[in-house]
């Protein structure tokens, strides 16, 4: 199990890197619309990967749901901070790295995922925590259990939060732009 | 998966770099290296108290590609150093007593009337947060942001300047570290 050394070990990282930058890229592109941004939060994810890399645990769940949840903090420090108007991104300016080619790519990828961003966008008034979790299964297409590890709660707990919050489901699932991306809660 | 040339594998690189910089042994046995020039800057006064146990600096990008620097305590410069690289800003970054400097030369600095005067934004440490801005792209490769700084109560002396090559390590001395600057 290499991923406990990701935060200090380059070709440990390297490897997690490899396994898991597609996911987390798509899970970036359901959320926000903007290559350069979503340039900018890939490279911030994954440092706050290398930052947390020891509060991994194995056996909670998958290293995909624990990345996850990585991106969900930052992914929800990045919306504060435009609300706030502040300015701050990370220590590695993603869109730095791009070139015209990459931006293509995004850009496709972005496309792709329009769907789920729609559920995305449908789940913001859920309040926390229930709407990390309803995220991660109805937007990111997570099995409840490891959902529920990836936000620290116990899958039956998970399963009671998404009873409570079926009303938001619903009304999702009904949403006629739903489609492929979502894959479907209810 | 990703070809040798796109966005990923540039972050890759980047990423790796972090995480390699992440080790002790490796922080320990990283030499400096210095690169160009100087501008010196006089009493740029940062609130020199902290109150609490709290962070001694923040240290962020802001989207127009500068790092923000915020001091907060003239403490742990290896710290903020480490934290500059990271940004992929390569410096030195050196806390002295008042009426002490480094003793010079310690490097092969760029000539004051030479220093790239864009390198860093100071005019926002007036504001309540006090911070400074830098701009990465006016240092060169191989060159290292030296930030030496005078700590007095309530008035600071910093200088900043650009080294070319190894920057060696501050022996402090009595002396200025802005010989130049008005007091």
């Amino acid at each position: 199990m290499a991923e406990p050394d990701i935060g200090r070990d380059p070709a440990a990282f390297e490897a997690f890197y490899r396994r898991h930058v597609g996911d987390v890229s798509r899970f970036i592109a359901r959320r926000v619309d903007d290559p350069y941004t979503a340039a900018d939060l890939t490279a911030d994810v994954f440092l706050a990967i290398i930052d947390s890399a020891h509060t991994y645990r194995p056996d909670r769940g998958s290293a995909i749901a624990w990345a996850y949840g990585v991106a969900h903090n930052v992914v929800a420090a990045e919306r504060r901070r435009a609300r706030r108007e502040s300015t701050a991104t990370g220590r590695i300016a993603g869109r730095r790295l791009l070139e015209s080619a990459d931006i293509a790519r995004l850009e496709e990828r972005i496309d792709a995922e329009r769907s789920a961003r729609r559920v995305y966008e449908a789940l913001a008034g859920v309040p926390e925590p229930t709407r990390q979790l309803l995220e991660l299964v109805a937007v990111d297409g997570l099995p409840v259990a490891e959902a529920a590890a990836a936000v620290g709660l116990s899958p039956l707990v998970a399963r009671v939060r998404l009873h409570r919050a079926r009303k938001y489901v619903r009304d999702i699932v009904l949403l006629p732009s739903t489609g492929g991306g979502a894959h479907g809660y209810a | 998966m990703a070809t040798p040339d796109t966005f990923e594998e540039r972050l890759l690189g980047e990423l790796k770099q972090v995480v390699a910089s992440a080790q002790p042994a490796a922080r320990k046995s990283r030499l400096v290296w210095v690169s160009a020039a100087a501008v010196v800057v006089a009493g740029a006064g940062i609130s020199y108290a902290a109150l609490k146990p709290s962070p001694a600096y923040a240290v962020e990008r802001d989207p127009d590609g500068s790092v923000r620097v915020s001091i907060h305590d003239y403490r742990d410069p290896e710290g903020l150093q480490r934290r500059l690289a990271a940004f992929g800003v390569r410096a030195a970054v050196n806390y002295l007593p008042a009426g002490m400097a480094c003793r010079e030369p310690r490097a092969d600095y760029v000539p004051p009337d030479q220093m790239p005067l864009a390198l860093v934004d100071w005019s926002t440490l007036g504001t309540e947060q006090h911070y400074f801005k830098v701009f990465p792209q006016y240092i060169g490769p191989g060159q290292t942001f030296v930030y030496t700084v005078q700590v007095a109560k309530h008035r600071q002396r910093s200088a900043i300047r650009l080294a070319n090559g190894p920057v060696a390590p501050c022996t402090p001395v009595p002396g200025d570290v802005a010989p130049n600057a008005p007091r």
